[in-house]
């Protein structure tokens, strides 16, 4: 952190471009370190000098096919929960906000609920082609979630809006009631399904991380790298949000368009994030909770640092869900995982910090 | 040539129009103190300026420029506001907060320079606050907020100043002290209009006054010949009695003996 | 084939849904219920001589077992119970396989039952060169029909011909033993809080109908369908067959007018609840249990 003399007083600046890179990189790091283990442990015992050395080992295709597309996608919807959790809490001026609060998961939980209700999905032949592939593994339950989380926050925000403005408080209150909708909409579902939809239901709810091929890794990447980029470029205009719709205005901030531009990241972001992984909970909370605790609210630094944390977090809870397979004899889904590992660690932060703050020391 | 020119507003919300024919101008270096009850449109004025509520009949004119040509960028960067306080400040500093006011100056990332830096901590110490540079701004009392919030604005390097009762929350003290830091800024050749309740700070301070009642101006001028007890009786519908304090001061209070 | 379809309600649904994916994945959707029925074949060519067999339901390790091949398992579900693979490795269940871990066993066959469930998993065993043989194993024929298919597949042909026809045999026998008999109006409940009953199209359906019984619950949609407390009085079985864990409920729709004079009995094993080779033996439980004269109280009564 940068400490300047300024005539007798120490002016602490918690945002510096050396401090911003320094934190980044370091976070960057244990992405690194935690995408590497990912990689490197799971299930059953590989060997790193086999898996190299002969592409045709056994060791080899639990490596490359299994381990890294399933690490890079914990790293993908890791960093997609956090970062768009960390902007919509600045955005409805809520700490209690989450990536889901806009009525992205009961859209993405009713699509793909009907999805697998009706069928859709088979066993079938893989098709030939990759690109092919790709959609036919899109076409089913992730393709409804997608389709699904999209149009709820088009209605929610068609709902949000007060005398043409959208304002927080009434997008909150419409992506919490279109959730409540749509959660009742998936219990009728759910009575109505034999039960071995109703498992399938039930395990999509919860939030897995699958095998993805290289061309679904490649457009997700791509699509979260747009959505978190336009949320980072902007968010030095969020900071001036958080303070208020008429603050920010009058200091130089085209409130309704910058919203919306935000919003509409962070949702296609969540979007994307759902339909690869169903709904992991927590994640998009607890991230950028613990961070603002440690790094301030600006989310010039917030925003970057959560999507790393957030990459990070999802990747180790994976591993942890894959370490305890032999256990369990079955995989944890992982959204159970980041709740239980991070809500106990979410309260101790908090606790330790209201400890903390009893001796003279700024936030 | 005036900095801010009003005539024949009509503005409000759409089912509740909330002022009527209002027409007045501001030079340079004038401060304006606003009077009038609750509700007569006093921070719906302000508001209209500052183009954070449209008009709906009218005509706003700023630095020569009809106020809807001005981006909001290049407005914020000529027109601050200071308002009554914060909900929130999410948990920036007092420095982050008052460094905000910098932001219509800077990109898109609101990087600040050493000079903004230097700018930002001058107008602290000017204010007698620097020492909540480094607080939580959501700890801070409403006096200390309001001080806050007047550094921001003089951030932003403005002409006019608009300010949202500058004196509430504020001790005696604090009150003259305020008043008296925006008269000093105004005879550098800075703007000002601030809502005040006190018909006392107006008349000590204020070169120009604005009486609105019920959304229509009662009146307006110096306040040596607009500030009588008979407005105010009007403006205010209560009686009022006037003292003369010597050194050509002049006190207005309600009759609180008919009152009661 | 009723049991492809979910719910009458959604039928329409379904076409809407299905024409909707179809257009936005730009591929055709086949019907899933028809690629399902048969046997098929993912993945490369399983060897001629099949060494190492991985099953992800219990109903087919009991097949592989039934052709005297238990010694050629590696693997098997987290559901398995039987004694002759309980010190195997486990691979994950039938709709959470794990990839990985069957991978590591480097099986030369996977037989999986399909379902869309698992269908991401086990297409991805397929694409990293595991042989798999998806059956499905939910109706009489199916059993049949996977018995002889994983008879192929091992090369145990002979063996796994012979005990279709023992099976074959068996339902033979029961039909005989049933023939010329009053029909019996049977409810089959697998669930009583909420009250769950067999329908049209499931295991326990067909295997009613060879022991001489006519399932009361005949206006059902789905082979698991839940009822009403109204609709089980309507049926009027004249026996109750109950195949929950747990029968507590079962004093309160016994007692109910319509109820209280059938006969409530409690299925004792489980033979009917998982389709596999041994439905033998659960048809003999079966008979026994709708043909017995002895007068049985409701479960859980007095």
């Amino acid at each position: 952190m940068m400490r300047m003399e300024h005539s007798s007083i120490e002016v602490p600046l918690r945002f510096t471009i050396r401090r911003a890179a320094a934190l980044i990189l370091g976070l960057a790091a244990v992405v690194v370190i935690a995408f590497a283990a990912s990689a490197r442990f799971g299930e059953q015992p590989i060997s790193l000098s086999i898996a190299l050395a002969d592409p045709t080992s056994t060791d080899a295709a639990i490596f490359w096919s299994l381990r890294l597309p399933r690490a890079v996608l914990a790293i993908i919807i890791g960093a997609a929960l956090a970062a768009s959790g960390s902007a919509l809490q600045g955005l409805m001026r809520n700490p209690l906000a989450d990536p889901f609060v806009l009525g992205v998961s009961g859209g993405a939980a009713l699509g793909a609920t009907l999805a697998i209700a009706a069928g859709l999905g088979s066993a079938a032949q893989l098709a030939p082609e990759p690109l092919r592939a790709a959609l036919a593994r899109l076409s089913a339950p992730a393709l409804f979630a997608f389709a699904g989380s999209i149009g709820a926050t088009a209605l929610v925000f068609a709902g949000g809006r007060v005398q043409g403005q959208s304002s927080p408080y009434a997008l909150l209150l419409t992506g919490v009631i279109f959730n409540a909708f749509a959660s009742a909409a998936i219990t009728a579902v759910k009575a109505l399904v034999n039960p071995e939809k109703l498992g399938e239901i039930l395990y999509w709810l919860a939030g897995t991380l699958g095998y993805e091929n290289a061309w679904t890794l490649a457009l997700a990447a791509l699509l979260q790298a747009l959505a978190i980029g336009t949320m980072w470029m902007n968010a030095g205009k969020l900071n001036l949000l958080m303070l208020g719709d008429d603050d920010a205005a009058s200091l130089g901030v085209s409130v309704g368009p910058t919203r919306l531009v935000l919003l509409l990241a962070a949702s296609l972001s969540v979007a994307g994030a759902v339909a690869l992984s169903g709904l992991i909970g927590f994640v998009g909370l607890i991230v950028p909770h613990v961070l603002r605790l440690w790094l301030g609210p600006d989310q010039r630094l917030l925003l970057p640092c959560s999507a790393f944390g957030g990459a990070a977090f999802l990747a180790l809870s994976d591993l942890a869900t894959r370490m305890l397979f032999s256990v369990f004899h079955t995989e944890l889904p992982v959204g159970v995982v980041t709740a239980l590992v991070g809500g106990p660690f979410f309260l101790l932060v908090l606790h330790r910090r209201r400890v903390g703050s009893l001796s003279p020391s700024w936030l | 040539m005036n900095v801010l020119e009003v005539s024949a507003l009509h503005a409000g919300y759409r089912h509740r129009p909330v002022l009527r024919e209002v027409t007045f101008s501001v030079a340079p270096g004038e401060l304006w103190a606003i009077l009038g009850p609750n509700g007569a449109g006093k921070s719906t004025l302000l508001r209209t300026c500052l183009g954070l509520l449209s008009r709906q009949a009218g005509r706003i004119s700023f630095l020569g420029k009809a106020i809807e040509e001005w981006s909001r960028r290049e407005l914020a960067q000529r027109m601050a506001w200071v308002p009554q306080s914060f909900d929130s400040a999410a948990g920036f500093t007092g420095l982050e907060l008052v460094l905000m006011g910098r932001s219509p100056h800077l990109g898109l990332w609101g990087l600040p320079s050493r000079a903004d830096l230097d700018h930002a901590l001058a107008l602290m110490q000017d204010l007698q606050i620097e020492q909540l540079a480094s607080r939580a701004s959501d700890a801070l009392s409403g006096g200390e907020r309001r001080l806050l919030l007047l550094a921001r604005a003089l951030a932003q390097d403005p002409r006019i100043l608009m300010l949202d009762e500058p004196t509430a929350f504020l001790d005696l003290k604090h009150q003259v002290d305020v008043l008296r830091r925006i008269k000093a800024q105004t005879e550098g050749g800075l703007s000002a209009m601030a809502v005040v309740h006190d018909v006392n700070h107006a008349m000590a301070f204020a070169d120009k006054v604005l009486l609105l009642k019920d959304g229509a101006m009662l009146a307006c001028g110096s306040p040596g010949s607009t500030l009588t007890t008979e407005v105010l009786e009007r403006l205010y519908d209560l009686p009022i009695a006037s003292a003369d304090a010597g050194e050509g001061q002049k006190f207005f209070a309600p009759r609180f003996a008919q009152v009661r | 084939m009723p049991r492809a379809d979910p719910i009458a309600k959604f039928r329409t649904l379904r076409s809407g849904l299905r024409l909707a994916a179809s257009l936005l994945a730009m591929v055709p959707i086949r019907d899933g219920a028809s690629a399902l029925d048969a046997p098929i074949y993912l993945g490369p060519k399983p060897p001629a001589n099949v060494r190492r067999v991985v099953t992800l339901a219990p109903s087919l390790s009991e097949t592989v077992i039934a052709l005297g091949a238990a010694d050629r398992l590696v693997g098997v579900s987290r559901f398995d119970e039987f004694p002759e693979v309980s010190k195997l490795p486990r691979v994950g269940g039938f709709l959470d396989p794990s990839v990985e871990a069957v991978l590591a066993l480097k099986p030369d066959l996977v037989l999986v039952q399909p379902s869309p469930g698992n269908r991401q998993p086990v297409e991805k065993m397929a694409q990293l060169g595991t042989p798999i043989l998806a059956l499905r194993m939910q109706s009489v024929a199916e059993i049949l029909g996977g018995v002889r298919e994983v008879g192929r597949a091992l090369g145990l042909s002979d063996r796994a011909e012979s005990v279709a026809q023992s099976i074959e045999r068996s339902r033979a026998a029961i039909r005989a033993r049933s023939a010329g008999d009053k029909k019996v109006r049977v409810l089959f409940v697998y669930g009583l809080e909420p009250l769950v009953v067999a329908g049209p199209g499931s295991f326990a359906d067909e295997l009613m109908r060879d022991a001489g019984a006519v399932n009361a619950a005949q206006n059902v949609s789905s082979p698991y369908q839940t009822y009403s407390a109204e609709s089980a009085i309507r049926s009027r079985p004249e026996v109750v067959i109950v195949a929950a864990d747990d029968s507590s409920g079962a004093e309160k729709l016994s007692r109910l007018p319509g109820l209280n004079q059938a006969r409530w009995v409690k299925l004792q094993s489980k033979d009917l609840l998982h389709p596999g080779p041994s439905l033998s033996r659960g048809l003999e439980e079966l008979f026994d249990l709708i043909h017995s004269t002895s007068l049985q109280h409701p479960p859980g009564s007095r």
